[in-house]
């Protein structure tokens, strides 16, 4: 192949490393405008199904106007049948406001429990709650009974005029609705699965080929394969979560997969000179890599027409990294490698 | 080399073989599915504060899933993660139930001990329920064949000498031998106020005598009046709704009825809403009777003669003892049984209140509905992107016959990793199906690494043995696997996603797993046969 063969005529092919960085460069800076689903920021996410043809920005107008919503994001996905209509949003104020005074209110109790008790009870009378029993615990589950009640009862208006205004069918209805601290504990819970991942992925692949040049080259990769999956994200607009997270996560895993085949081609296969080692090298990791886009490819079409949203995720994820991965491992980690065996370890 | 010599090859016997097995054990097992596919809503509940004794997280686990049940549900998983969550999942998808088992989270039950008509003491005449082995608390083998329970609660002052005064000389002598007749009091959780059943003579038919323990086949009887009695609730026998019954329960209402109770399903509740009475319905579960559950009844329990003051002639004598110490005994066949039932008895007389509480809940719901669509669109899926990746390698290495045996391999993965999943006991959810096609994803790469190095024979110039080769082609594989697993493993140690991505990671792990052990080396035979055709 002339890329071969090419790669070895120039020596300054150690240069060609400047396509992947800029790459990353700029994965680097699209990964600040990658979304966060509610999984980790906390909020509430409506999925439903319409038989209509829905204009997502009309929709959050008409969210934001009628329910005093700030912050409010559709998104409409055409399918085969029906269509889908997805609404994430952050609770209203006066909800937050609530949310508030139960856990002053809780903190007041360590404190001066009578004070506490008589916040609750003129918040019950004023809103009409009768209660029989003056213990604090049994106050205090009234004073949630009735959070959780208008809270729900703003999502119930919420998903009828869904139904009344946009063709939405109720009984395609899902709800997810995370609290903003489990929201963090999974975000940081995510990053400590991250650093670690990165260790051990570190460890297992320095046991499998031992000098730093090359195992730091294949890393490197990774990385940069990782970052090509969050580029893809900023561009579908596909948020974090807890689907795409373990997917940039097995992105590593496939992407590493072409850089493990040559960097084993290059320095564990006995015979056959440098060039025609990488030249079979590049074959193969082609097919690899081409045969995998394809079956995700065929994977993310089926899913967007059909609204399996996960699996559309997904495939968006690992698609963008994997098209990232033939810049990374052909264009950084294969000229890195050829230089390190010709001029450092030779045999 | 002979199709039949290739049988014969262990690696490609041994598939066979764990296929053939797979097949028995699926037969067996079957699959169970999680909630992506059965439908349904998960509740994950933080605490107030992380609960690190492991009795208290279950004392918490066994209240939510009491409370729970109070409200009718009766088909729960409930389970601790980690020390500050509770993950309970429900089988039901309707908005209004969700809201109303939302709302039930935070609530406690209204407990009530009644005697005769008469409250004997409610959960706030409560002082403490412990499990305390110096106050009584006890699980014994009786050495007849079951176990027998105690459980210990204390009464505050003033409600003990109430329930002394109340019980005093209620136990009479039974005449024959030294045994008493005891009445028998009735644990209420949220007992319906101010309302009245209306049931069909049919269901009365049934239920006029009902266990005094729905768990127990050989429990004794009791009358469904002396239940409806202790209750305080009146009842009609009703198979028409008419304008005369009509008439009369509107009178009701104006006298104080607040609340219509009728079984599920049996009438037309659109009579009683039409004249705007306030009618409730309560399904029938099939664990007690629907008196039981209509009535909030939780537990019949004798009162026994030693509290009843035998010696004491009068309230005033000097000899008159109340007791705030009291004590619940019961029997149980199994230890585990005993457990269960002081436990709940513990959450009863507790009013199901938490030692913690609860912070706050995030949910998810799931609809059935399209449960079924996501099952058949991933086969579909699947059954293409493994067509595609034979395709794929058919155009590179031009045997058409390598179609069929990447698609026999990479489907075997799929259903040995299947397998696995149906012994263990997994509960298959769109996780673990994603992570099922994202461990067919690793195969891909190591089938073409496999077949690539085979076909090296056209265009080396020096030999190499095909040892050396699949030497090679594993040392590649087995990398890249390690690899995947070291990726997937902080997903389970960190416990990441609360059991939901533990799926995916194991399905992705195991799917490694089986393919480098046995799906990889029969396909290196199967594809070692083929192309030296």
């Amino acid at each position: 192949m002339t890329f071969v063969d090419n790669l070895f005529e120039n020596k300054k092919y150690l240069y060609l490393a400047a396509i992947p960085i800029a790459i990353f460069i700029i994965s680097l800076i699209a990964s600040f405008f990658v979304p966060q689903s509610i999984d980790l920021k906390g909020g509430i996410l409506i999925i439903m199904q319409t038989d209509s043809q829905v204009d997502a920005k009309a929709v959050e107008t008409g969210l934001k106007t009628n329910f005093g919503l700030s912050e409010v994001k559709v998104t409409v996905t055409q399918g085969l049948g029906l269509n889908g209509l997805q609404v994430q949003y952050m609770q209203t104020q006066d909800i937050v406001n609530l949310e508030k005074f139960i856990t002053d209110t809780q903190a007041l109790s360590e404190k001066d429990v009578e004070l506490a008790k008589t916040n609750i009870i003129s918040y019950l009378e004023s809103n009409s709650i009768t209660y029989t029993n003056k213990e604090y615990e049994s106050l205090l589950s009234l004073l949630k009974q009735d959070y959780t009640n208008k809270k729900n009862l703003k999502t119930s208006n919420l998903t009828d005029f869904l139904v009344q205004n946009y063709g939405a069918k109720a009984d395609t209805l899902q709800i997810k609705e995370v609290a903003p601290t489990l929201g963090s504990t999974f975000y940081q819970t995510a990053i400590k699965v991250a650093v670690l991942a990165f260790i051990l992925i570190a460890i297992v692949v320095f046991l499998f080929f031992r000098k730093l040049i090359p195992c730091a080259a294949i890393i490197a990769s990774g990385i940069f394969d990782v970052f090509g999956g969050l580029l893809g994200m900023a561009i579908f607009g596909i948020p974090l979560s807890l689907v795409t997270i373990p997917a940039l996560l097995m992105l590593v895993g496939y992407s590493i997969d072409t850089d493990v085949m040559l960097t084993a081609k290059l320095m564990k296969q006995k015979g056959g000179s440098v060039k025609e080692k990488t030249r079979s090298a590049l074959k193969t990791g082609i097919t690899m890599t081409a045969t995998t886009v394809a079956a995700l490819l065929v994977m993310l079409i089926i899913s967007y027409f059909t609204n399996i949203t996960v699996l559309y995720q997904m495939s968006v994820v690992l698609v963008s990294g994997l098209i990232v991965d033939v810049s990374s491992t052909w264009l950084m980690n294969a000229p890195i490698l050829v230089w390190y065996v010709e001029h450092v370890n030779k045999k | 080399m002979a199709f039949s010599d290739l049988l014969k090859k262990p690696r490609v016997a041994i598939l066979l073989a764990l296929l053939i097995l797979g097949v028995i054990v699926l037969a067996f097992n079957g699959l169970k599915y999680g909630l992506d596919f059965s439908g349904g809503t998960q509740f994950t509940i933080e605490l107030d504060k992380a609960v690190n004794d492991p009795n208290t997280m279950t004392l918490v686990t066994n209240t939510i899933s009491q409370r729970l049940d109070w409200s009718g549900l009766k088909d729960t998983t409930v389970n601790a993660w980690g020390n500050k969550y509770v993950v309970a999942q429900v089988g039901t998808t309707d908005q209004k139930e969700i809201d109303a088992i939302e709302s039930v989270l935070y609530k406690q039950g209204r407990f009530e001990n009644i005697m005769d008509s008469q409250i004997l003491f409610t959960g706030e005449d409560i002082l403490s329920v412990d499990k305390n082995p110096s106050q009584g608390y006890s699980i014994a083998d009786t050495g007849q064949g079951y176990y027998s329970w105690t459980m210990p609660f204390t009464l505050k002052t003033k409600s003990a000498k109430i329930f002394a005064e109340k019980v005093f000389h209620t136990c009479v002598p039974s005449g024959t031998g030294s045994g008493y007749d005891c009445p028998k009091t009735f644990f209420f959780i949220d007992r319906p106020l101010n309302a009245i059943f209306i049931i069909t003579q049919e269901l009365y038919d049934e239920e006029q005598i009902v266990p005094v323990d729905p768990a127990n086949t050989q429990a004794s009887m009791i009358d469904f009046s002396e239940i409806m009695e202790n209750a305080s609730i009146e009842y009609m026998l009703v198979d028409d709704i008419d304008a005369n019954l009509l008439a009369t329960l509107k009178l009701d209402v104006n006298n104080g009825i607040e609340k219509i109770i009728v079984p599920k399903s049996v009438y037309d509740l659109s009579k009683f809403t039409d004249a705007n009475l306030p009618v409730v319905e309560v399904a029938k579960n099939n664990k007690e009777p629907w008196i039981w559950t209509a009535t909030g009844l939780k537990s019949i329990i004798w009162v026994n003669e030693d509290i009843t003051n035998l010696s004491a002639p009068n309230i005033d004598s000097t000899n008159f003892k109340v007791y705030y110490q009291l004590l619940i005994r019961g029997s149980a066949q199994t230890k585990d049984d005993a457990i269960a039932k002081s436990d709940n008895l513990q959450i009863l007389l507790s009013s199901g209140s938490l030692p913690v509480g609860v912070a706050n809940i995030s949910k998810e719901t799931i609809s059935p509905l399209l449960g079924e669509g996501f099952l058949t669109t991933i086969l579909i899926i699947g059954l293409i992107a493994v067509f595609i990746v034979g395709l794929a390698v058919y155009i590179r290495y031009k045997h058409p016959s390598l179609i069929a045996a990447i698609m026999f391999s990479t489907l075997s993965e799929v259903f040995l990793i299947i397998v696995c999943a149906s012994l263990i006991g997994w509960r298959l959810d769109l996780a673990a199906l994603v992570g099922l096609i994202a461990a067919i994803g690793t195969g891909v790469d190591d089938v073409v690494i496999i077949t690539d190095e085979l076909s090296k024979n056209q265009e080396e110039k020096e030999e190499h043995s095909l040892l050396a080769k699949i030497k090679n082609a594993f040392f590649m594989i087995f990398a890249a696997a390690a690899t995947t697993i070291a990726a997937m493993i902080p997903i389970l140690i960190f416990g990441f996603g609360f059991g939901k991505l533990t799926g995916f990671a194991l399905t992705i792990i195991t799917g490694v797993l089986i393919g480098i052990i046995v799906t990889r080396p029969a396909y290196s035979e199967i594809a070692k046969y083929i192309m030296a055709k």
